[in-house]
């Protein structure tokens, strides 16, 4: 027997009226029991130690000084961060990687999504080889790259002279000019691919018959990717290029392997800074207010695109 | 629906018992003699990693030992320490790190144990130099050292015969100086001699710990402090004394070293300004001891020889003129960790590892990739002075010796030494010029200081010196209940 929703039934015995959706509102019978311990996990891993940085940034905390926080100091911490031109160029810097490096994996990320749609040899094989960039760590990826970038026999050099583009004396990655360039390159070649099956999967969602019917209208390919296919892909790149900008602005591996913020500053980011301040300087009050400061900007410029961007596709 | 609930309840007991279950087999999979070893994975790390066997079978203890990059070794100990964990019985802090371990009472003070055990160890054996740089701090035995490093110069004879430059000492003299290592290098750079483009030296220009380690040589030798007064005063005083003229002095002479060395160097770490070196085109360089046959490898720690196999020689570091030489030391020791609930093995494992026996034993391992002997007894070992022919000039750096004076090292020294590197980094890189690095670096370490309560020090102070510590030495060898 089925029991319709809303649908009122009568005990035999007792006479009392039991609704079904009633019974199955009780906590125990429904999914409640089985997300809690989720539930509490991610409190305990995620809220907790988020909510003991926020408590650290406004103590005085450093191990230089003593193992255990010597008080609170009000929020001297984030006033010192914000009179440190050390971390005001940092986060410069880290913004103009997000953007140019999140800008580049998109594009690429998109023109490498459509050559996947097309039915040529040796796709099924590219998209295979396209995870494995996304699968190593960012710090193997790194060490590849320090090495391909080697001015005395790496790859990288030895090609760019063989077509004639000069590379400065001190190396790729030993110039002030190119080595944040190079720094970007590494991580586009890294993450470029996980945006291209994203989008890549978002277009083969697109309906056949659609662009079918667009084809015989008389449309233009440039026309049916601009007009039908980026629209009906746009929540999805949206979403791509948030993640990808989140990443982007923590980006710390590849940076701390290939040139630990050099020469000079010029690769110093944010995140190295967060890293240096913390786990080599131990102040840990001071780097949790960094912390915080990287987080708050990460959230508006997410709820800015968001409210921008991110309307006009819905 | 009875028997839905039954499901749910079966399903999350089950669960935890598996949870228990795993966390029960993680605890058990442990013996219960098994120590864990925390290092560096520096070349000490892997000889004794090859001898572990023979401690095993003679103690019956099993050592678990991991070697770690130097942040990583930093980074980790300290976070395991601050959360109370016992998952380290022996860690070797870096002896910069040493103060800050000890005031946050993380290492165990082995003064009783050393005594108790002396005629075991021959404390009187160490080096006291190496000792007082390393181990020692506010007037106790915190570690043992495993691995003591100096600082020396290789060059190319053949190089140097081929331009027709004289060959510098092997003992320290006072015609070898800083001006005169800076001339040589300047004669070699830029010339071809075997088919071969030379470059006059290599840095390692890496910032912030590379560099710092490599130019607080330089600058030492050279007569620069970093603070008023620290360590060996009675009244501690840390008023940054790095912008001085002896320091852009020295500044000066250490960016015009880098103008002699492959421009990529500004972004050298450790090893790689050794492995400029072991390919060949490079005519002298000054660096930590162990590179000294390190560099017979074509890799850190690869088996493959070099190009300069039997191409190199050892020197005596450059002195400045009127200024007494100080060699910076740098050692990797063993200490107990104070979580740990296996002291006794422990202690046993680190009495191993820093007896002559096994330091012996280390070096003559068939890749003969070490020789950072602490122990004086061992550089005057006829076996090990056939293998390590330099043994002697590594002993006379180790005894000029002042670690402490080199890099001195209280508890923040890593912040202090972050934006001194950063600032040297910059003025390789072109960003900055010595003046203003070190007008930057002493208007940064002057707010530190401050900031941390460093300036004014208010705290106790106590004159640590080399003295104290030979005397510390002598009365752990001495008499007494043992």
């Amino acid at each position: 027997m089925s029991v319709a929703e809303g649908q009122v039934l009568t005990r035999p015995a007792t006479g009392r009226t039991v609704r079904p959706n009633a019974r199955h509102r009780r906590w125990t019978n429904g999914p409640v029991l089985w997300l809690l311990p989720s539930v509490i996990v991610l409190l305990l891993i995620s809220l907790y130690p988020q909510i003991y940085s926020l408590v650290n940034s406004f103590r005085f905390y450093n191990l230089g000084v003593a193992a255990h926080p010597l008080g609170f100091v009000g929020g001297d911490n984030y006033l010192a961060a914000f009179s440190d031109t050390d971390f005001l160029d940092a986060l410069v810097r880290t913004t103009v990687f997000a953007v140019v490096a999140t800008a580049v994996e998109i594009a690429f990320g998109l023109l490498v999504a459509l050559l996947l749609q097309q039915r040529l040899h040796g796709v099924r094989l590219a998209r295979t080889l396209l995870i494995m960039p996304t699968a190593i760590a960012p710090a193997i990826a790194g060490l590849a790259f320090r090495s391909m970038y080697d001015p005395a026999g790496g790859l990288i050099p030895y090609l760019l002279k063989k077509i004639g583009v000069g590379v400065p004396a001190q190396g790729i990655l030993g110039s002030r000019s190119t080595a944040l360039g190079a720094v970007v390159v590494t991580d586009v070649w890294q993450w470029t691919p996980f945006a291209a099956l994203i989008l890549m999967a978002a277009m083969q969602g697109v309906s056949a018959e659609v662009l079918e019917a667009a084809r015989i209208d008389g449309a233009s390919a440039w026309q049916v990717f601009g007009s039908i296919v980026l629209p009906l892909i746009r929540p999805v790149l949206i979403t791509v290029t948030l993640l990808r900008f989140i990443s982007t602005f923590n980006v710390f591996d590849i940076i701390f392997v290939e040139t630990r913020g050099g020469p000079g500053v010029s690769t110093t980011v944010a995140g190295l800074d967060v890293y240096y301040n913390g786990l080599s300087y131990y102040n840990i009050g001071y780097a949790s207010a960094l912390t915080w400061i990287i987080t708050v900007l990460v959230a508006i410029v997410i709820n800015v695109y968001l409210a921008t961007v991110g309307r006009k596709a819905r | 629906m009875l028997r839905r609930r039954k499901y749910s309840v079966v399903g999350i007991v089950a669960a935890l018992a598996v949870t228990s279950l795993s966390a029960c087999a993680l605890r058990t999979s442990e013996s219960p003699n098994e120590i864990h070893v925390l290092t560096v994975a520096d070349p000490f790390y892997y000889a004794l990693q090859k001898l572990l066997p023979q401690f095993e079978k003679q103690t019956g203890i099993k050592v678990s030992m991991e070697g770690l990059d130097y942040n990583t070794l930093d980074s980790r100990s300290t976070n395991s320490f601050l959360t109370h964990q016992s998952d380290i019985d022996v860690i070797s802090p870096d002896s910069t790190w040493l103060s800050r371990f000890v005031n946050s009472g993380w290492l165990v003070n082995l003064d009783d144990r050393i005594h108790r055990d002396r005629n075991e160890i021959k404390p009187q054996d160490f080096i006291p130099n190496v000792v007082y740089s390393g181990n020692e701090w506010n007037g106790g035995l915190y570690t043992l050292p495993v691995a003591a490093y100096g600082m020396d110069v290789l060059y190319r004879p053949d190089v140097f015969k081929a331009l027709g430059i004289p060959e510098p000492p092997s003992k320290p003299s006072k015609s070898w100086t800083w001006q005169k290592y800076l001339q040589d290098i300047q004669k070699i750079n830029g010339k071809t001699v075997s088919g071969k483009k030379m470059y006059g030296t290599v840095v390692a220009g890496a910032g912030p710990q590379p560099i710092v380690h490599m130019y607080s040589q330089l600058a030492a030798s050279m007569g620069v402090q970093w603070f008023r007064s620290f360590p060996d005063t009675a009244a501690w005083n840390f008023a940054p004394q790095l912008d001085s003229a002896k320091n852009r002095a020295a500044l000066t002479l250490f960016d015009a070293l880098y103008k002699n060395s492959p421009p990529e160097s500004v972004n050298y770490l450790w090893f790689d300004a050794g492995t400029a070196f072991a390919q060949g085109n490079v005519g002298m360089f000054y660096w930590w001891t162990p590179y000294t046959y390190l560099v017979r490898r074509s890799s850190y720690m690869g088996t493959k020889d070099s190009s300069v196999v039997g191409k190199y020689k050892v020197a005596a570091l450059p002195q400045q003129p009127g200024v007494p030489q100080t060699v910076s030391i740098g050692n990797y020791s063993f200490g107990i960790g104070k979580y740990s609930k296996k002291k006794d093995d422990a202690w046993r494992f680190i009495k191993w590892a820093s007896s002559a026996e096994t330091q012996k034993k280390m070096a003559l391992l068939p890749n003969h990739q070490f020789a950072d002997f602490a122990r004086t007894s061992l550089y005057h070992d006829p076996d090990l002075l056939k293998v390590y022919d330099y043994l002697p000039t590594q002993l006379e750096s180790l005894q000029a010796g002042d670690g402490k004076a080199v890099r001195p090292p209280i508890p923040n020294y890593t912040t202090i030494e972050g934006d001194y590197g950063q600032a040297l980094n910059q003025v390789l890189a072109g960003e900055l010029t010595p003046a203003k690095a070190l007008s930057q670096v002493q208007r940064k370490s002057r707010t530190v200081l401050k900031n941390e309560l460093y300036l004014p020090w208010k705290q106790p102070s106590r004159a640590d010196t080399l003295a104290a510590t030979k005397a510390l030495l002598a009365e752990l060898s001495g008499p007494g209940p043992g």
